[in-house]
Order: C-alpha cells, then sequence, then structure tokens
C-alpha cells in the first residue's frame, strides 16, 4: 500500500490547509485584496469538494494532486455531512466548488453568497480543530514505538 | 485577555524551537561526508528542519497580523499542529543515528541498487534501517509532499532522492524475506508512471467494472449506513489500493521472476489468509494473480520441475474463495480485479520491457550456478569467470534451500530461518557486484 503523507503529515497539510482557508475567506468576507497563495489554497479546497462529488474511481488514484491523507479527507467529509444534516449533501458539495471557483477568480460574493463563505470559513474551522484533535491522538497511541519513513511516498506490504 | 493569548503562543513557538535545536544537535553529531550513503536522507532531514522552523516565523508574522477571533484561532490552531508535527519528528533520532552504518549485508545492499536502477531508472540514495513492527515498508523521495506543497520549499532539497528501506528488525539476515523490496519500490515505478491509472483506462470491460462498482457502492453504504458520497469515496480509495498492491506484485515477480512468489508465499501466509482488507487483497487473490503471471511467463516447468509439491500447494490456496463475512463489497472488488489482470499484465510487460526476468535467461547459469551451491561453494563467479547474475542466484539459492530442507510448504519457514545460508548467498551477491564492477573499470 502506498501513502503519500504518513498520519503525522498529512494532519500537519490539513492543518495548514485550514488555516489558510480560514485567512483568504476572513480576506473575502472583508472585501481585502487576495494573495496568490489565497488564490492557490481556495483552488485545493475546490479540488477538495470535486473529488468527494467525481463518480470516477480515477480520481482516487493520483492522490499527488489530493492535498489531503485518507484520515483528513474523511475528516473533512464528516464536518461538511454534519453542516449538511442528512440532505442536500452532494448539492452543497457542488455550491461550495463552484463559489470557491469564482472566488478564486477573483469573484467579489453576493450577499446570498456570503451566507455560503461564512459557513466555509466555519468549516474550516472544524477542519483544524478535528485534524489536531486527531494528531494529538496519534501521538498517544501505544503502537506508534516506531517512526515511520515519510514521504513523497511511504509503500507498506 | 490578548496578553494571555500572546504567551500562550510565544510558549507554543518556544516549544517547536527547542524541538528543533534538540534535533539539530543530532544532525550535527553525525558525520556525514559528502556523497557518502545515507548523507542525502540526512540532508533531508536537515532542509525539513528548516523550513518547520521558517514555517513558525510565519505562523509568528500572521498572528501579529491576525484581524478577528476566526484568524487568531486559526493560527493557533496551526501552531499547535506544526508542534505536533515536529513532537512526531523525534522518532526520526534513532534513524539519523543509523543512516550512514549500513545494518544489512553488502550483497543484499548492492542488489537493491541493481532494483532501483532498473525499475525507477536512477541513482538513489538507499538506506536500510531496523524497523520494529513485522513488515517491510520503503520511503521514497521523504518529506516531499510536505516541504513542497505544505511548507513551500521550491524545489526538493537533494538531488539523489533517498529511499528509505525498513525491514523487521528479528530478518537481518533474511535474505530470501528482503526480496518482498522489489514490491515496495513497485509503488514507486506506479507513481511515476501512474500504472494504476494506465490499467484502469486500458480496462477492455469498463462497462461491466462500472456497473459492479457501483454494486459495491450501493452494498457499502446499505452496510455501513453512510452517504452516497461517503461510500464511493471508501470503495474508490480501496479499489485504487488493491489495484496497486496487485499491480506490485506483478512488477516484482516480473523482475525477480520466481523467487517473488516463494518470498511472497514466505511472508505473507503466516500472516494474512482469504480475509480481505481495506488496503490490501487477500492472500488467495494475490496468488491467483502471481500463478496466472506463471503461466503466462513460461516459469511454470521450472517451479514443478523444482518444487513441485511447493508450487501445488500454492496453486490449491490460490484457488480458495475469499471469506469476506458481512463486507460483501469486497466480492466485487474481486470480480473487478480478475477482469483487470490481463491489462496489468500487459501494462507491468510495456513498462518493464526488456527488463523482465525470463525463464531463459535464469537458464543460461542456472545449472552451474546449482552445481556450485550443492558443494557449498560462493556461487559469485561461472566458470568463464564472469559474475553470475544476482537474480539468477537466488532462485538457485531458493531452490538449493529446498533440496536441503525438503519440497514441502513448511520448509519455506526453514530456508527463511536459515541464517547461514542466507548470509552465504548474501556475500556471494557482494562478490558478484564486486567482480562485475572490477571487470567494468577501464
Amino acid at each position: 500500500m502506498i501513502e503519500r503523507k504518513s498520519r503525522e503529515e498529512g494532519a500537519l497539510s490539513a492543518g495548514l490547509l485550514a488555516e489558510k482557508m480560514v485567512l483568504a475567506l476572513g480576506r473575502v468576507l472583508r472585501s481585502d485584496p487576495l494573495t496568490d497563495e489565497d488564490k492557490r489554497v481556495l483552488a485545493s479546497a475546490r479540488d477538495l469538494f470535486e473529488t468527494m462529488t467525481s463518480r470516477d474511481v480515477l480520481v482516487f488514484g493520483p492522490r499527488a494532486s489530493r492535498m489531503l491523507d485518507d484520515g483528513s479527507y474523511f475528516d473533512a467529509l464528516e464536518v461538511v455531512e454534519v453542516q449538511a444534516n442528512g440532505d442536500e449533501l452532494e448539492e452543497r458539495l457542488n455550491r461550495y466548488a463552484e463559489l470557491l471557483k469564482k472566488l478564486a477568480d477573483g469573484h467579489d460574493p453576493t450577499n446570498a453568497e456570503q451566507d455560503d463563505v461564512r459557513s466555509l470559513r466555519e468549516l474550516f474551522t472544524e477542519v483544524g480543530e478535528t485534524t489536531l484533535a486527531r494528531a494529538n491522538e496519534a501521538s498517544r497511541a501505544p503502537e506508534d514505538a516506531t517512526w515511520r519513513p515519510t514521504k513523497q511516498a511511504t509503500s507498506l506490504f | 485577555m490578548a496578553a494571555d493569548e500572546a504567551s500562550d503562543f510565544a510558549l507554543l513557538t518556544a516549544a517547536a524551537r527547542r524541538s528543533i535545536t534538540d534535533l539539530r544537535r543530532v544532525l550535527q553529531r553525525v558525520p556525514r561526508p559528502v556523497g557518502e550513503r545515507g548523507s542525502h536522507f540526512l540532508a533531508v532531514i536537515e532542509a525539513t528542519l528548516t523550513a518547520l522552523d521558517a514555517a513558525i516565523s510565519d505562523r509568528e508574522k500572521e498572528f501579529k497580523t491576525a484581524v478577528d477571533d476566526a484568524d487568531k484561532r486559526a493560527v493557533v490552531v496551526a501552531t499547535r499542529q506544526i508542534n505536533s508535527y515536529i513532537m512526531s519528528f523525534h522518532g526520526v533520532t534513532p534513524d539519523i543515528e543509523s543512516a550512514a552504518e549500513p545494518t544489512l549485508g553488502l550483497g543484499f545492499i548492492y542488489f537493491v541498487d541493481q532494483l532501483v536502477a532498473h525499475l525507477l531508472k536512477q541513482k538513489a540514495d538507499v538506506v536500510m534501517l531496523p524497523g520494529l513492527r513485522y513488515n517491510y515498508t520503503t520511503g521514497f523521495r521523504p518529506f516531499e509532499d510536505l516541504l513542497i506543497n505544505d511548507l513551500g520549499m521550491a524545489k526538493y532539497p537533494v538531488s539523489v532522492p533517498p529511499i528509505i528501506v525498513r525491514y523487521p528488525i528479528q530478518e537481518a539476515d533474511s535474505l530470501f524475506l528482503h526480496l518482498i523490496v522489489a514490491h515496495e519500490l513497485g509503488h514507486h515505478v506506479i507513481d511515476q508512471a501512474q500504472l494504476d491509472q494506465d490499467v484502469l483506462k486500458r480496462d477492455p470491460d469498463s462497462a461491466a467494472n462500472a456497473v459492479t462498482f457501483d454494486q459495491a457502492v450501493g452494498e457499502y453504504q446499505k452496510i455501513h449506513k453512510v452517504s452516497a458520497v461517503r461510500a464511493r469515496s471508501e470503495i474508490g480509495g480501496r479499489l485504487i489500493d488493491w489495484l496497486r498492491e496487485l499491480i506490485c506484485d506483478a512488477i516484482a515477480l516480473g523482475i525477480i521472476g520466481p523467487s517473488y512468489l516463494l518470498t511472497f508465499a514466505a511472508f505473507s501466509t503466516p500472516l494474512a489468509g482469504p480475509e480481505p482488507g481495506p488496503s490490501h487483497p487477500p492472500v488467495m487473490i494475490r496468488t491467483k494473480l502471481l500463478i496466472n503471471l506463471i503461466d503466462t511467463w513460461d516459469w511454470r516447468t521450472t517451479l514443478e520441475a523444482q518444487i513441485p509439491k511447493t508450487f501445488s500447494w500454492m496453486e490449491k490456496g490460490s484457488k480458495r474463495a475469499q471469506e469476506a463475512g458481512t463486507k460483501t463489497y469486497y466480492h466485487r472488488l474481486e470480480e473487478i480485479a480478475d477482469r483487470l489482470t490481463e491489462t496489468i499484465r500487459q501494462v507491468v510487460e510495456g513498462k518493464l520491457g526488456g527488463e523482465r526476468y525470463t525463464r531463459r535467461a535464469y537458464e543460461e547459469q542456472s545449472d552451474e550456478l546449482m552445481t556450485l551451491l550443492e558443494n557449498n561453494v560462493l556461487p559469485a563467479q561461472l566458470g568463464d569467470r564472469s559474475p553470475s547474475e544476482h537474480r539468477a542466484m537466488i532462485l538457485a539459492g531458493w531452490f538449493s534451500a529446498f533440496s536441503r530442507h525438503k519440497d514441502e510448504p513448511a520448509a519455506l519457514v526453514k530456508v527463511v530461518g536459515d541464517s547461514g545460508y542466507q548470509s552465504f548467498l548474501t556475500k556471494a551477491l557482494e562478490m558478484s557486484a564486486l567482480l562485475e564492477t572490477w571487470q567494468a573499470l577501464p
């Protein structure tokens, strides 16, 4: 099995993505200019939501392009599932992906869209906290006697 | 309140920097001659510490310019996350200290160097380290994703990328088990050449497989009571992981021949049975693919001649039914894997090209090597003074070991437990590599 990120690296990536998203969406809400890094991060988050709704098996393959490890990916999905509260999950994911695309292209959100920007900001605040909690749990796990070589890729037999 | 927040934040950054300083001290204690084995790996660790230090400085700037509570909270959580990662990084300490000291026989290290050249077509800094888990892992280009995508480094810090091979600590002398590294390197070949994507794109039964995939998603959703979105992700991830394992098995068998089948049986059979897992297909599905390739690549007569009973036992094992219990979706994955077998073979054959090890190549040296082994003569050099081919030496080594320990499945355990014999073969690999280098000198 190949892991593009160790559990610890994956949690760190998710934590940094979540932080950058909260900062970037704060700038969107304040109508501050976005940096190139903000636009890159918004595009990454859009990819994440598009992956969640994709019906193409191939999207689960090139994990090089996936910014999150499996644990963080499912953490993020869980936060959206909780937000959606049982209904319109795919619709919500598609709406978020579309909005993020527009924001990355420099679009100013309408009043109606501002609610979704706020929801997204809360969502990424929760993703950051959830992945931090998972990283802390992992650091306490008794089986963690060894450091696994992390990488671009680690394979496990 | 604001003063408390600033104090809390200052504590976080101070703790991170203290850990970074401690780890740098360990690095400084280790001699690191330029270009020597392990030096590139240590350079990557040093670069990672530098990047983490810079990430802490970035958070300090962000904390100062945070506009609202949400901003501030996000920066604090990210800083804790960096801290948590740096703490986990402490585990690298024993590896820093042993990176430059090979813990395995040189013969095997030269063999891995050769496999890396065959499979990845590049030079790499192969570092072998003992691990506490009973498993083999390889890490290629350690920390690359983290450094480039998360910590903003413009390019990977070394031009000769490290490959970290970790083996079970009690198996240092078990040459025959170490051959699993061929499978592990296969993962990095898949990564480089996107072979998993290639198999799926060339799937001749894509319509049938799409229907089966949807069935698996439906079954997962019903059994685990989750959303369709989650079920698709779970099944998609499992399918890709299974596919990669099967491709790696095909690569390993292709590159080292039937030695891999024997290594696979010796390592996997005691640990895993017909039960599937999310990341690995059950042993019988993997054996089914390997036996199929043994036939297609024309090795059956060799195995039936040398180890008829053990080979027959493997064949019977490959025909067992998968035992998935209530998780019926694993049967759908087996159906898809079966339909993809021929495509996997084609893709791996295409990738390996002339590097694939053939029965003809083995038979050019096998009689002479078997005679040397039967007489306890180091099989490093042939009668015409040429060095013995490594893969032929290892396969002849397996067969000769069976003749010493009897042709029966339980002999697999005796063979991998015969450390004296495997050290002898490892020395032969070393001598043969030296002879090759010597003869290549101008």
